[in-house]
Formats: C-alpha cells, structure tokens, sequence
C-alpha cells in the first residue's frame, strides 16, 4: 500500500472510524512496518480530532427563547395589523349606512316587482290583441263604421245629436 | 399509535407555541453549537438561531417527513449560518489577517500553550478560520456534532465522497496551519 494513500485514508476513514474490520487491518499492518505514516497519524490525531474532542458545548444564552418567541408573536401581529390595515383602508368602498341600505334594498324590491308585473300584463295584453278577440273587435269596428255610412246625414236620433246638428 | 414527535410537530405548525418551546429545547443546544462554530461570534450565533428557529416555526407544514426532523434542523442551521458567513466575510477576513500581521508569533505561542493547557477554545476558532465556509461545516458537523459521513451529505444535501474530500482537504489545511504556527514559533 503507497503511503500517500494510507495518509489519505488516516485523514478521513481511518481516524473517524468510518472503514470496514478489512480495510482498518491493512492501514494498521502499514503503520506498523511505516514510521513516516505513523508520525503523520499520531499528528494528525493530535491536531484534527484531539482540539475538538476537548471543545465544550456552547449553550444558548436564556434570552434566547424569549427572543424567538417575542418575535413568532410580533410576526403574527403584523400579519393580523397588515389585514386590519387592508380592511380600514378598503371598508368606505364597500361600507353603506344600515338605514340607507333597508331603503334601497326595498326600493329595489318594489321596483323589481314593478318591471317583473308590467312584464307580464303586457305580454297578456299581447297576447289577448293576437287572439280570436282581436279579429271580433275589428269586426266591430268595421260593423260601427259601415252604420255611420248607412245613418250619414240622419244620425242615431239622440237628444245630443239633435242638440248639435 | 402516533409518533409523540410527529404530534408535536403538528401541534406546533398548527402555531402551538408551547409545542414549539419543547422543540426549541430539544434542539436549540446543536444549532447554537454549529451556528457558534461556523459564525465563530456570539452574537451572530444568536442571530443565526433566532433566524433558524423562525424559520423552522414558519416551515413546519412544509415538513414531511421524508428526511429526519434532526438532518432538516441541521440543514436550515447550516445554510443560515452559511449565509451570514458569507454576509461577514469580507470584513472577518480583513480583522483575522490584521491580527495575523499584528503579532504571528505571539499567536502560534498563545494558541500552542491553550492546546497544552487544554484550554483550546480560541485554537479551535482559530484552526476552523482558516477554513473556507464548506470545510468548515464538514469538520463541525463530523468533529463536534459526531455524524456520519452520510448523515454530512443529507444534511448538506452532497455526495458521501464530496464529504470525504471535504474533510481531507480541511484536514490538510488544519495540519499545515498547525506546522506554520510551531514553524513560526521557534
């Protein structure tokens, strides 16, 4: 095995114990029979795993969590103020007194009714001038018509009649 | 019978912020350590929790489950640190090359007698520094919060072997840094 390869795998698998039982013998056969690679792994023991072995743990400081959760709140706040505000400055386009809105609503109504009842006596009114009533009173009017010609110049003999003629 | 995590999790994307409380205390002391290792400040890392943890509260529904609640934390955690790394780095590169200028020396000495003395805080955000913002997560990620190789990769959503070249890239540059830190010493 070449040294440049051991020193290769001391750095990384073999110091942290991420080989195989095969592959750790064959490093530890090298260094046995390999002084240079042995040096170079007691330093680097010593200088890449050693240091943070001994390193303490840092704690986070206990104003932490207040912090975080001060600002979760103050986050929620300005989503819940941002629609608030969204609300305020869009309510006058939609907002109608209570009173003013009862008035229309039946204003509204009445001259619903109106439009939709009209509608429907004049579709009758057109239907009943299409039907057989419409020819009768056309007759009507030509049997009044031919009585004026037939009575022209005698009239009907009413008081009216003898007043004015 | 319903999983007791999966029942606070829909509590707490319901907005039951008491739910959510006991998600932050099973889970705020892994995301304060990676954002503090990547960030390398407090107050940023405090910064970069607030933000995970808003982001999680307001991510919730989107949850599904098909990655472990743990590995999703891990990746919101990462990429909002990532990303004030990459907000800050411009003005954290020019404060750690001035304080390398200052006194290099002095430096290598303070950080070798912290690593004799095991009190090697400053030498781990010093050694992390000198490695890019991807680097950096692979080391914290497999060096201080323990996972897999595999579990690296889902988090950051990379490949097994990225990660293994990652951390052997990182690995170089820690052991060289150390060499031209005793180097500068003697």
């Amino acid at each position: 095995m070449r040294c440049e390869k051991v020193q290769e795998s001391i750095l990384t698998d073999y110091l942290d114990a991420q080989m195989n039982a095969k592959q750790k013998k064959d490093i530890e056969l090298h260094l046995a029979g390999c002084v240079q690679c042995r040096e170079f792994s007691i330093a680097a023991q010593k200088t890449v795993i050693e240091p943070f072995e001994q390193a303490q743990n840092a704690t986070p400081p206990s104003f932490l969590w207040p912090r975080i959760k001060n600002a979760i709140l103050s986050g929620q706040e300005q989503k819940e103020s941002f629609l608030e505000k969204f609300w305020l400055n869009w309510k006058p386009a939609f907002y109608i007194p209570k009173p003013a809105f009862v008035f229309a609503t039946v204003a509204m109504f009445i001259i619903l009714f109106g439009v939709v009842a009209h509608l429907k006596t004049g579709n009758l009114s057109v239907v009943k001038t299409t039907s057989g009533d419409q020819t009768e009173y056309l007759s009507y009017l030509s049997e009044e018509s031919e009585d004026t010609i037939i009575n022209e110049g005698k009239g009907l003999g009413t008081a009216i009649e003898e007043y004015f003629l | 019978m319903s999983d007791p995590l999966e029942d606070i999790l829909k509590k707490a994307s319901e907005g039951d912020l008491n739910a959510f409380e006991s998600i932050y205390k099973s889970t705020s002391q892994f995301v304060y350590n990676v954002a503090f290792r990547i960030v390398s400040n407090r107050e940023d890392a405090e910064e970069v929790t607030q933000e995970v943890f808003l982001n999680v509260y307001h991510s919730l529904k989107e949850f599904r489950f098909q990655s472990s609640f743990k590995t999703w934390v891990y990746r919101i955690a990462v990429n909002c640190a990532l990303n004030r790394v990459k907000k800050t780095s411009k003005e954290r590169s020019q404060t750690v090359e001035y304080d390398e200028r200052l006194n290099p020396v002095a430096t290598a000495h303070a950080a070798e007698a912290q690593m004799e003395k095991e009190h090697n805080e400053k030498m781990i955000t010093w050694l992390l520094q000198s490695l890019n913002p991807d680097q950096r997560s692979c080391v914290v990620l497999r060096n201080m919060q323990g996972l897999s190789y595999q579990e690296i990769a889902d988090v950051l959503k990379i490949n097994v072997n990225t990660v293994r070249s990652r951390l052997k890239r990182a690995r170089e540059a820690l052991m060289n840094v150390k060499k031209e830190a005793q180097k500068n010493a003697l």
